[in-house]
């Protein structure tokens, strides 16, 4: 059987500058892999290595310049409005920012309708929202439905969003760095939430980090890619317990956790520790 | 004596809702050649504190109290141009964006030069240019990269050129904004390590502020913890790693995931961090602490300075003063 997402040897090249400075640039590279219904994958990177590209691709809003993208064993198809509609029902991305996505002008309330309306929920749509906003931990709902989104605080924003995504029932989630601009108390809330959510409703989720702590915490398998490129993958113990390419490595060592010296005294030895303590 | 003394510092905004105290009442002292981080959330006041210090506060924030005093003399007391004197020269303040610190449109060279002209007038153009080079050798850029604008080099490179800027004058205090907030983690430790390696070769000290309390704990002496414009914790970096004194820091320490150990569901702090111009009565962490007793919401916390540093909780007696 085919798995519920299947990203095929998938590139995205950019052009840019004008005219005679003509420059391309490669920002995914033959990138594949395939996730299961209900599994936690984490896309590990830092700045410049693809990974929100990648996620731009999956859930379509850019078109790899090369490879495939199938949804139980399907080719996802965005030609058409119906078909992106589809597409859409089936995958939902939250974003870094998510005063960037949303219209500063509209109230909660509308913000989360406007998906139940342009996929045709037949219910009450009111009541719908209500039950999202409960969902999602903005409680009493009655009172959030008729905010606008600069009354919010950045975690309240990002539950909205989350809300929002989940008003059409979606399969998966990718979650492209929702907790980066908020304080570390909110972002692990927004984190635990997330978690409960893919449980509750055997979601998958696509976790894009630069955090190599996070996706441990959010993922059951990590990739992690450098310069467009996939260099490691794996169970996400297997690969931060043991690490094999030495990017992977690298990146462990330059995290900074201090549970490590109690933890594992011999992950990092006094020569290649980051900063030893000065004294 | 230590370096800095910072007492009783109080920063006020005002705003059409009203004044508020960003920084209220906060004191810690750095030693010389200590290594002190300043922890917190945003809005807790630990950058306006490092502003307040470096008198880059720009209106409507206003230092309405308290005392700075760096190596015996009372900051508060000099006039702006005996404190530019010193600003640079001997506190130098690297921020988050190093373009905050660089002239986009002159080499680095030239910027460099600058600061060692300003501060050194009988320095020669040969001395100064010399100099220079040897500020970027000490952070590992080669001496070819005086001639380069600011934009042709990477984050992590334009970092570097404003800690060589840092240095020029033989600091005793470097006061750090998030200086690796905007850059990746392997960028972030080489400039970590470089800063601990150049503080045990010139005696400096850093005040290193940032949200990323795992990052304090990998290389700070002594850790201060800001919570709504109050000071609540002060702890050596063993006590921080047994897991700290004060709840917020224990909240906070439960915040961040780690790579090792068991993989636990992580607590986080509910809530949110209160609104400054009506701030809780009593302890301001109080509606977000699971160990709140009921004279928490009444009084704010005493001050308790002793063995392990500085705590300000019920939970470690001194009922304090009524607010």
């Amino acid at each position: 059987m085919s798995a519920w997402l299947e990203v095929h040897r998938v590139s995205k090249t950019f052009a840019s500058g004008v005219l005679f400075r003509r420059s391309r640039h490669e920002a995914v590279r033959d990138v594949s892999f395939a996730l299961q219904s209900g599994e936690a994958l984490a896309i590990v990177g830092q700045s410049g290595s693809g990974k929100s590209t990648l996620a731009r691709m999956i859930v379509g809003l850019i078109e790899p310049t090369s490879g495939e993208i199938m949804l139980r064993g399907q080719p996802v198809r965005r030609r058409t409005a119906k078909e992106r509609l589809d597409a859409a029902k089936r995958l939902q991305m939250i974003f870094q920012d998510p005063f960037e996505a949303m219209n500063p002008n509209q109230q909660v309330g509308t913000l989360i309708a406007r998906p139940l309306q342009l996929h045709g929920y037949e219910g009450d749509v009111r009541q719908r929202a209500l039950e999202l906003l409960r969902k999602v931990g903005l409680t009493p709902a009655e009172d959030f439905v008729s905010k606008f989104p600069h009354q919010l605080s950045g975690g309240q924003r990002q539950r909205v969003m989350i809300a929002r995504a989940l008003a059409v029932e979606p399969e998966a989630i990718v979650a492209d760095e929702p907790t980066s601009m908020l304080d570390v108390s909110i972002g692990i809330d927004i984190m635990n939430l997330l978690l409960d959510l893919k449980d509750e409703f055997n979601l998958s989720l696509i976790w894009i980090t630069h955090n190599l702590a996070s996706a441990r915490y959010m993922a059951d398998r990590i990739m992690v890619m450098k310069d467009g490129s996939v260099v490691e993958t794996g169970d996400v113990e297997e690969v931060i317990g043991r690490p094999r390419h030495p990017y992977t490595k690298q990146l462990l060592l330059a995290s900074p956790d201090p549970r490590r010296e109690r933890a594992e005294p011999q992950a990092a030895s006094a020569a290649d520790s980051p900063a030893p303590p000065a004294r | 004596m230590a370096l800095l003394e910072v007492s009783d510092l109080q920063v006020q905004y005002e705003t059409v809702r009203g004044p508020f105290k960003a920084v209220d009442g906060v004191s810690f002292s750095i030693r010389r050649g200590e290594l002190f981080g300043l922890v917190g959330e945003s809005g807790c006041g630990k950058s306006t504190t490092a502003y307040a210090l470096s008198r880059l506060l720009k209106p409507p924030a206003k230092v309405t109290g308290g005392s700075i005093a760096f190596d015996g003399r009372e900051l508060t007391a000099l006039s702006d141009a005996e404190f530019d004197r010193i600003r640079w020269s001997r506190i130098p303040i690297v921020l988050q964006n190093a373009m905050s610190n660089l002239n986009p449109v002159m080499r680095i060279g030239a910027q460099l030069i600058d600061v060692l002209q300003a501060h050194r007038p009988k320095l020669t153009k040969a001395q100064a240019v010399a100099e220079a080079a040897r500020a970027l050798e000490l952070v590992d850029l080669p001496k070819e990269k005086l001639h380069r604008y600011p934009h042709e080099l990477s984050g992590g490179m334009r970092q570097r050129v404003v800690i060589a800027m840092a240095l020029l004058l033989k600091p005793d205090l470097i006061i750090m904004d998030e200086p690796t907030t905007a850059l990746d983690v392997i960028t972030q430790q080489g400039i970590v390590s470089k800063i601990v390696e150049l503080k045990r070769e010139f005696g400096f000290a850093v005040l290193f502020i940032t949200h990323d309390l795992p990052l304090l704990l990998e290389f700070c002496d002594r850790v201060g913890v800001m919570y709504a414009g109050k000071m609540v914790e002060i702890s050596s970096r063993e006590e921080l790693l047994k897991g700290g004194r004060h709840p917020y820091t224990q909240g906070l320490l439960q915040s961040f995931p780690s790579l090792h150990g068991p993989k636990v569901r992580l607590k986080g702090i509910p809530g949110l961090p209160p609104d400054l111009i009506s701030p809780p009565q009593g302890c301001r962490f109080q509606p977000r602490c699971g160990q709140a007793r009921p004279e928490c919401g009444v009084a704010s916390p005493g001050e308790r300075f002793d063995e392990k540093g500085f705590v300000s909780c019920h939970l470690y007696g001194q009922g304090g003063a009524a607010s």
